[in-house]
């Protein structure tokens, strides 16, 4: 579904690399956790796979279509929510729900059947027709969760997705998660919370500075150990050198995606 | 703590003057000495036209022995001006500022933030003091009417004057603060006072030289006014003329004594006021059948809602709109008087006779181009623009909306005008359809610069909707260019094309066909990969 072949991104000619040579694959019915430090290139390799930004060397392919040659076919097959959900604070709730599914032609008995269904679930449907702008945090995450889920995307980017949700809002999003990826749709989405990774995680990857440090079944890349022991061991020891991370990896049985 | 605040303020705008260069000091510096050059000439513009507005009133009052009512007039108008000017700015900066949280949560006393945000608005109320009560004082030191002892008191009044412009700022803007909090038409309210300010501004200037015969026949009544009325402006009008110290004391408590109550009060309550969070009344969603629409329109609809929800977008954009159809009004009320008027002020027109019906397309078509209402329409995404980005649009759909926009809320206010105008004042068939054509051409071609100057000038990173709309970069081409277009008949008709046996409705004609052309060229554009390229390049 999601396909990263080599993606390197660097922001000035001949300046430091965001992100150098990633590749991953993320198959239909995965939820594909994507973890690092703040900086490590998370955001710059989810929006490269939104086609909102665009990179150095390599590939990004949706589907089979280039994220590069195709966006819009990408964008119509996928949806992204990002991190800090700046919506049209101008905006009802119920117009941006609707301005979406316009966007993405969502057939009006869908979009309301759609719309009924998610905002239930994500309990914003009495907020609706207020501003996005009375909006807190947390609804507004909320209602760009529902705004991604309209035209039954059969992927999903999320930058974040559980920073600002309440404990039912986030338990019904994991939920959410597992279920879509079950009627075969694939997640690939960045977070900190290395708990959640472990329970709802397929396949993880772990990114510093850039770079790739592991990447596959979530069983493999931790082993004996937690994710987080493992996580804080790749990432953490900042003295590593480039041949280590080949131990490192041996060590934690890594496959690369 | 205070200077600290203050410091942290100056940075602040500092850092806006300065943008995103790296060489952020000396740019600073530069552009900090430009603007405060540029703020001292436009100060001196403005005093000394209002200067020469007032001579006539002032030697009038000299000669009638009442030098002191220029200072107290002068000292009114200054106060006045200043309070309906700041008030929404305190209402922003002071009660609703977005850092008041902030600040609250560090060890830093109300009374402190309060302060450095006072210190600002005293700033502001104190260049209406300088501009209008300076020029007054101008005025009189040019008779040699001032001595030491005057000047001295005479700037300490000017000093003191602003404190009644911001403690009167600070009243109205938290009463303001407390009347919107609930309100879900917050822009419609600002907009409304906003235009029924303007149209008080307007009939003002409009009739001057009336007002001032008036005020010249009432002085009399007017000094009692003041006498027993407006008392502080008494006693500061004649501590300047007469360099009395009693009166100086009796306008210092004036000023000083409400405005240490109103912050004192403020300070107190400073924690309640700014986060007692009502919010705007809430309304239940109860579902409903929804409407599908195109791209293009759905994009369109969204821009209109940004528009109409937006006082500061909808004034500085739309001012065009709200002109045309106030001349239409008049038009239909009382004929052509004013366009006689503006003919006569602007262009020295003393009767344009059959050409009446000519001038109007023209002045509708000036009007046209103070309604650029796409310009900005692309920097005002600012931190938006990711969603249109992660959308699956095509670039041309989302810059074909935007112009559709600018043309959707200006046509019928165009036809309106036109309409009006039509009905108001006798012409023929072809001069019927010139009025309604050239009004509607102007705003094809404004939209049309518009769309392409915001574009090329798009920048995503104003602090502020209000500064992406105040932008001078992407509203002047367009508001210059449809003027020029839209002057460009009568110039060149009464300078060469008369001569040449060329009609006025001939000359129309052919600016209708320039702006019809740029008005497809700018479509065109919109299609094209040029387009298409800037739009991506925006974001970097």
């Amino acid at each position: 579904m999601l396909q990263i072949n080599h993606y390197t991104k660097q922001y000035s000619a001949g300046g430091k690399k965001a992100v150098d040579d990633l590749s991953l694959h993320i198959l239909p019915g995965e939820i594909f956790g994507f973890l690092g430090h703040n900086g490590a290139g998370k955001t710059t390799t989810i929006k490269a796979c939104c086609g909102i930004l665009d990179f150095t060397e390599g590939e990004i392919l949706v589907n089979g279509m280039s994220v590069k040659k195709k966006p819009l076919e990408c964008k119509k097959i996928m949806a992204y929510i990002p991190d800090n959900p700046d919506l049209y604070d101008f905006m009802s709730g119920i117009q941006y729900l609707n301005f979406v599914g316009d966007v993405y032609k969502v057939p009006a008995d869908l979009r309301e059947k759609n719309i009924a269904e998610y905002s239930k679930d994500m309990g914003i449907t009495e907020a609706l027709a207020d501003k996005i702008g009375s909006y807190s945090h947390g609804m507004k995450q909320k209602l760009a969760i529902v705004a991604a889920l309209m035209h039954d995307p059969k992927l999903l980017i999320m930058d974040e997705p559980f920073v600002g949700l309440d404990p039912k809002a986030a338990f019904i999003l994991k939920k959410f998660m597992r279920s879509f990826c079950d009627r075969g749709g694939a997640i690939f989405f960045s977070t900190h919370v290395l708990e959640v990774a472990e329970k709802l995680c397929d396949k993880i990857a772990i990114i510093r500075a850039g770079k790739l440090l592991a990447s596959g079944d979530i069983e493999t890349v931790k082993g004996n150990e937690s994710l987080e022991e493992v996580f804080l061991e790749l990432v953490d020891d900042m003295k590593v050198s480039e041949e280590e991370y080949t131990t490192e990896e041996k060590k934690a049985e890594v496959k690369n995606a | 703590m205070l200077k600290l605040l203050l410091k942290a303020r100056l940075l602040a705008m500092m850092d806006r003057i300065g943008g995103q260069k790296k060489s952020r000091k000396a740019a600073t510096a530069g552009k900090l000495t430009l603007m405060v050059l540029g703020g001292l000439v436009l100060l001196a513009l403005i005093c000394g036209l209002f200067g020469l507005l007032i001579t006539p009133l002032y030697r009038g009052l000299r000669d009638g022995g009442m030098t002191w009512l220029i200072f107290a007039m002068a000292g009114a108008l200054a106060c006045l001006l200043s309070f309906v000017f700041t008030m929404f700015y305190a209402q922003g900066a002071i009660f609703e500022a977005k850092d008041n949280e902030m600040l609250l949560s560090m060890p830093i006393p109300p009374s402190a933030i309060l302060g450095s945000r006072v210190a600002a608005l005293y700033f502001l109320n104190l260049l209406f003091s300088v501009a209008i009560l300076g020029t007054a004082g101008v005025l009189r030191a040019m008779d040699g009417g001032l001595r030491v002892l005057n000047v001295i008191i005479f700037l300490i009044c000017v000093l003191l004057l602003a404190l009644i412009g911001t403690t009167l700022s600070c009243v109205l803007g938290w009463l303001v603060s407390l009347i919107t909090r609930r309100m879900r038409r917050k822009a419609l309210f600002s907009l409304l006072f906003s235009l029924a300010f303007m149209g008080f501004y307007f009939y003002a200037m409009l009739g001057l030289s009336d007002h001032m015969q008036t005020i010249m026949e009432n002085s009399g009544n007017i000094a009692d006014a003041f006498r027993q009325v407006l008392l502080p402006f008494h006693a500061m009008a004649m501590a300047i003329t007469e360099g009395s110290l009693i009166q100086l004391l009796i306008f210092a408590a004036c000023c000083i004594v409400p405005f240490a109550l109103v912050y004192l009060l403020l300070s107190r309550s400073f924690i309640r006021i700014v986060t007692t969070k009502v919010g705007a009344k809430r309304t239940e969603y109860k579902g409903g059948a929804l409407k599908e629409s195109s791209v293009v329109w759905s994009l369109t609809k969204k821009d209109m809602t940004r528009f109409f929800n937006s006082s500061t977008y909808m004034l500085n954009c739309g001012l065009g709109l709200a002109f045309s159809l106030i001349l239409g009004i008049s038009t239909l009320v009382s004929g052509n008087s004013l366009l006689d008027f503006l003919l006569k002020s602007y262009a020295r027109m003393e009767d344009p006779g059959a050409l009446t019906p000519y001038f109007m397309p023209v002045v509708l078509g000036v009007m046209a181009a103070l309604a650029y209402i796409c310009a900005p329409s692309i920097s005002v995404e600012g931190k938006n623009f990711w969603i249109l980005d992660s959308l699956p649009l095509k670039v041309k759909d989302i810059l074909k909306s935007k112009m559709l926009f600018h043309l959707v809320i200006a046509v019928p206010f165009s036809l309106a005008s036109s309409l009006l105008v039509v009905i108001g004042i006798p012409m023929t068939a072809m001069q019927a359809v010139i009025l309604f054509l050239f009004p509607l051409l102007a705003h094809v071609f404004c939209a049309a610069v518009s769309i392409v100057t915001g574009l090329y000038t798009a920048r995503l990173d104003f602090p502020s909707e209000a500064k992406a709309v105040k932008s001078s970069a992407c509203s002047m081409p367009p508001m210059l260019l449809t003027a020029a277009v839209s002057l460009a008949p009568s110039i060149l008709y009464f300078s060469v094309l008369q001569e040449r046996g060329i009609s006025f409705e001939t000359t129309l004609l052919a600016a209708m066909g320039v702006m019809a052309l740029a008005g497809i060229a700018a479509y065109a554009f919109l299609h094209s990969s040029a387009a298409e390229k800037r739009w991506h390049s925006i974001k970097k």
